[in-house]
């Protein structure tokens, strides 16, 4: 505010009364969550003007539906703010500016032996670099698959620490002792999805770290080679890897020592094409996709990674789930007979938590859990007892 | 502005049946063992409660939830299971969001729920304060708003109960004797007043929400769905125009443009104890919401 509201007016704004009754908590609710008729909210409003205390009341109401957002979807999944005209205008020239320096520094980089390599990647035939260069220039209506050539060819696993010398010496990474699963052109989803499987390779800590957060797509791929797609439902992992080396891959991920790297990037622009790109070379940490989380009325425990497509989780437990939370890539959930699980690579690895002291099991249902961080919870039942962990877990103490 | 329930027998108008008929599936009331002339009656209750225009009702009539709470209200076991699954954790996340404490938040929580449950039984029927929910929003928001209020009502109650000495010693006696003697120059009253009444309720709404309850602008926008930028813009415009117009005004009776910035802002120390006392003017203590509101709760 440049110039503040004169004292007088303070005084007299806070000398307003009204007459009026208080408004019910249905026409309270009804203004924060803007269902009321043109009429209904203009004498809403009025009455607001005047009333502090039920000002105080849809305040109130509105920070603590804020705040259950915040304890009840991951960062991640929170609605985007839709962008607007004036924003896409600019989209497609930066995408084209990207492509085109990216194409350029790629093409440099590429030196005769690693042209090889990069055929033999999928098994699939695969347009030669030189083939993608002396490509005429795409029309419009020809740029995605040219483009997702392209990316298939760029795209490469976290380099070792060798490898990554070498890189920095001007000798491109070697792609031996890799198998690659490569999506082709002729995916349903024009080969958005990359997937690459390095065997046996040991990724530094740090990308470890990285790469834990993405065990929804280690774990569907230890079931048997199939994962969710958001966009096309649920399909084959096209890979040259075998389900148990997948699942050898996934162990090792999920022990956190040595990590086999398994990125699932799941894109639909060509935005997010470049994004998975920075991703699978490690340049950048790997965000937990977008995913909602809802207890059913049955009961049972769904998760969202697109609006309105639901997938039941843990749906071999006979505990009916009362409660889900969420805070970074920790998912708890409870429900009853004292039915508490956790994951803490947002939802693809589960293990149930026992809550118990001096030998007594908690077999109450489960109707709270709070987390203020990864490490300090709170989870109370239905017969009133609290039990609090400041260890992420480990260990709960009753209170 | 209240919606006290109505005990009137509503007329069933075809437009009601209709709407029952054609939404009883997405209703959920079958799984509550409500059938469609059910539906149709709890729709017309609903209707005589909100007053207005059926259609208008309707059209904005949060259906799925006002028949749950309705089936709750009347003991339904499954509905109940269902609210459970659905509100319970919501009820105590929302009360220990508002109350900040742990055991408050809790005990807030567990006292509405005995209060949604209708434990209070007047023979046959249940007392549940489910039965004040009308559908204009969602049953979540309005469950929220009611944990507000009652936190807000027990405020209120403990602040009453507060002990002389503890009044005297926060000050309070020397600032209601300060405030019979010392009066403000009574054309800046008059002036302020007029052209206050003239904003817009909205902009009435947004300065004391900003100024006097020092709430923050994206606090602001976010219960308005507005950015808050589109606050801060619209503050500052009611700002500068009420500014200007009292001035105005206050020239027009005859003070000087110096006297009249001089009377606004009210610089003179001796008024810094009424216009504390003023200040908490909207801060009434001897409020009940429900009580006044249809005697919720």
């Amino acid at each position: 505010m440049k110039q503040g509201l004169p004292q007088s007016a303070r005084n007299a704004l806070a000398r307003q009364a009204t007459a009026d009754e208080h408004p019910s908590a249905d026409l309270l609710t009804g203004f924060a969550e803007h269902s009321l008729s043109t009429a209904e909210r203009d004498r809403m409003t009025s009455h607001l003007a005047v009333c502090a205390d039920c000002r105080e009341i849809v305040f109130l109401a509105s920070a603590a539906a804020e705040a259950e957002q915040h304890i009840a979807v991951s960062p991640a999944a929170l609605p985007k703010r839709r962008l607007s005209w004036a924003s896409w205008k600019w989209l497609a020239p930066a995408v084209a500016m990207l492509l085109v320096v990216s194409g350029v520094i790629i093409e440099r980089q590429r030196t005769p032996e690693a042209r090889p390599a990069a055929t033999q990647m999928a098994g699939v035939p695969q347009p030669t670099a030189s083939q993608v260069a002396q490509a005429p220039a795409p029309s419009e209506d020809k740029a995605p698959a040219s483009e997702n050539n392209r990316l298939t060819l760029r795209n490469k696993p976290p380099a070792l620490p060798t490898e990554k010398k070498r890189a920095a010496s001007g000798q491109l990474p070697d792609a031996n002792g890799y198998q690659y699963g490569l999506l082709s052109q002729s995916q349903p989803n024009g080969g958005n999805d990359l997937t690459y499987i390095p065997e046996q390779a040991a990724a530094p800590p740090s990308q470890a770290r990285q790469q834990s957060s993405l065990n929804m797509a280690t774990g569907a791929a230890a079931a048997g080679g199939t994962f969710s797609n958001a966009a096309s439902g649920e399909r084959k992992l096209e890979s040259a890897v075998s389900a148990p080396a997948a699942k050898s891959a996934t162990d090792q991920v999920s022990s956190g020592t040595q990590a086999a790297p398994l990125v699932q990037a799941e894109t639909s622009s060509l935005v997010a094409k470049a994004q998975a790109k920075a991703k699978l070379q490690g340049s950048q940490p790997v965000a937990m996709p977008a995913q909602r989380w809802r207890i059913t009325d049955d009961g049972h425990l769904e998760r969202s990674m697109k609006a309105g497509e639901w997938t039941r989780v843990l749906s071999d437990e006979a505990a009916s789930f009362r409660v889900v939370a969420v805070i970074g890539a920790q998912v708890w959930a409870g429900g009853s007979r004292g039915a508490l699980f956790h994951s803490s690579d947002g939802g693809a690895n589960w293990t149930e938590v026992s809550l118990t002291q001096n030998g007594q099991t908690e077999s109450s249902t489960l109707d709270s859990i709070r987390f203020d961080t990864e490490l300090q919870g709170t989870v109370t039942t239905d017969s009133g007892a609290t039990w609090k962990t400041i260890d992420g877990g480990k260990t709960w103490s009753r209170q | 502005m209240a919606s006290a329930p109505s005990s009137q027998p509503v007329t069933h108008s075809s437009a009601v049946q209709a709407f029952a008929a054609d939404r009883y599936g997405e209703s959920g009331a079958e799984r509550f063992g409500i059938d469609v002339a059910g539906v149709a009656r709890l729709l017309a209750e609903v209707i005589g409660q909100r007053g207005g225009e059926p259609e208008e009702v309707l059209r904005s009539l949060h259906l799925e939830e006002v028949v749950l709470a309705r089936a709750c209200m009347t003991g339904n076991e499954a509905a109940w299971e269902i609210f459970l699954t659905r509100y319970r954790a919501l009820l105590y996340e929302a009360a220990h969001a508002i109350t900040r404490d742990e055991a408050a938040g809790r005990s807030l929580a567990d006292s509405l729920y005995a209060e949604l449950y209708g434990l209070n039984e007047r023979g046959d029927a249940r007392a549940s304060k489910l039965r004040y929910y009308l559908g204009r929003g969602s049953l979540a928001g309005w469950l929220r708003t009611v944990i507000a209020q009652e936190y807000v009502n027990q405020y209120r109650r403990t602040k009453r109960e507060t002990s002389l000495e503890a009044a005297v010693e926060e000050g309070k006696q020397f600032a209601a004797q300060a405030i019979e003697t010392q009066q403000p120059d009574n054309r800046v009253d008059v002036a302020t007043g007029a052209e206050l009444a003239a904003l817009e309720p909205e902009q009435r709404f947004l300065l004391a929400a900003y100024y006097l309850d020092r709430r923050t602008l994206a606090e602001i926008g976010k219960l308005l769905h507005v950015h808050e930028s589109t606050i801060s813009r619209k503050l500052e415009r009611a700002t500068a125009a009420l500014r200007k117009r009292i001035r105005k005004r206050l020239i027009a009776e005859g003070m000087s443009g110096r006297q009249a910035d001089e009377a606004m802002e009210g610089v003179d120390v001796r008024d810094m104890q009424v216009k504390v006392r003023e200040t908490l003017g909207q801060d009434r203590t001897d409020l009940a919401f429900y009580k006044k509101s249809g005697d919720e709760g």
